[in-house]
């Protein structure tokens, strides 16, 4: 067998060669196979092996340094929570504040803008009640005083102005 | 893994002691150096939590911390490199895998050959002696049973370098140990349940079966 032959073997040991056959019954094939085979369960027990005979105690010690670690890095207050919060979703917020953005950008530009209204010729000229008939104040009851309603035309339109004075009191009664 | 991410210590506690000696495992058998595995399996654990918002949950958590075991222990490789190592050209695999792989097998069971000291003393001596990048593949595949394109993925490299990475490892592994199954001691003779040398010597049975 080629060296050729050996790599696809070996691509078929690993299940790289999908579905493709391979000839096993070529001199050494099988053999080739099974040595592959094994050096594969010697190599991975010798490891697992190797994992294994280290104490637990140099894991603890491990662990102890993680959580150090993991204690270093954790952050200490409201601020630095927040802080350590905007850190880890940045990436969200800023695709929160994009969106937001795109959202309102789409908004402005369906807008009608400032387009001017036209009122057609025919169009009856409707004005609130209160400016067609403003009430004209002659005179003005007023407990406990006398009022004075006074009604000036001047350039600015009409103004009413009313003034009250209040009646007079004795003390003591 | 749900309760970790939210913080909770326990939880993150259950996971370093469901997989800290397999990270170990890996890493020890890329770096072939105890202290330096420690550290690598212990600086997964810490980036791993650091960043557990960021695990989607799409694959395992320890598919997850072996590739953060995996990524730290090829830095390691690469900061701590003390000798160049000398690989062939990995361009040209089918001309350097001209000298194929050995049909040659221990018999018996592998798990048991794997009590005798000798036989563990002879795969150290051939792990340290791969060089970095073939180890490292050998490793991932043995230990993890990745895919070509998943360990392509990890060492950053192509489909077909890893390929030839993997066939030199095994290649050289097997001729490393050689020697072992030529020449095998008394005791693994005992350990693979062969009691009669000759017999064990003899083609298509115990420690030499398939030698052609």
């Amino acid at each position: 067998m080629s060296g050729k032959d050996d790599i696809e073997l070996m691509q078929h040991v690993d299940g790289e060669l999908g579905t493709l056959e391979l000839d096993l019954d070529k001199e050494g094939a099988r053999e080739k196979v099974e040595s592959l085979k094994q050096m594969s369960e010697l190599v991975r027990g010798h490891l697992e092996m190797s994992a294994d005979a280290i104490p637990d105690r140099r894991f603890e010690a491990m662990w102890r340094e993680v959580s150090r670690s993991i204690d270093v890095d954790a952050p200490v207050g409201v601020l630095a929570r927040i802080r350590s919060w905007f850190e880890r979703h940045r990436g969200h917020v800023f695709t929160g504040i994009a969106s937001a953005g795109a959202v309102a950008a789409i908004a402005i530009m369906l807008r009608s803008g400032d387009k001017e209204v036209v009122a057609p010729n025919n169009a009856i000229d409707v004005q609130p009640a209160a400016l067609r008939a403003p009430p004209v104040i002659e005179d003005l009851e007023t407990p406990g005083g006398n009022s004075t309603v006074l009604n000036i035309e001047d350039d600015d339109g009409h103004t009413t102005v009313i003034v009250v004075t209040p009646a007079d009191t004795v003390e003591g009664i | 893994m749900l309760a970790a991410r939210k913080g909770d210590r326990d939880a993150f506690r259950t996971l370093f002691e469901r997989h800290h000696r397999r990270a170990y495992a890996l890493a020890f058998g890329v770096l072939r150096h105890q202290d330096d595995a420690m550290d690598v399996v212990q600086d997964a654990f810490i980036k791993a939590h650091k960043y557990l918002d960021k695990f989607e949950g799409n694959s395992s958590f320890y598919t997850w911390l072996y590739r953060i075991v995996m990524n730290l222990a090829i830095d390691h490789l690469r900061k701590h490199r003390r000798v160049k190592p000398v690989e062939l050209d990995e361009t040209r695999l089918e001309e350097s895998a001209d000298e194929g792989l050995l049909p040659k097998v221990l018999g018996g069971n592998p798990g048991r050959a794997l009590q005798d000291k000798e036989i563990r003393i002879r795969i150290d001596a051939a792990l340290d002696e791969l060089s970095e990048n073939h180890r490292a593949v050998l490793v991932m595949r043995e230990l993890e049973g990745l895919s070509y394109e998943e360990m392509a993925e990890a060492m950053a490299c192509s489909k077909g370098t890893i390929m030839s990475r993997l066939f030199h490892a095994r290649k050289n592994m097997q001729k490393r140990l050689l020697d072992l199954i030529d020449h095998p001691s008394k005791e693994l003779l005992e350990e693979l349940g062969v009691n009669d040398p000759e017999e064990a010597a003899a083609p298509g049975t115990g420690a030499a079966r398939g030698r052609t």
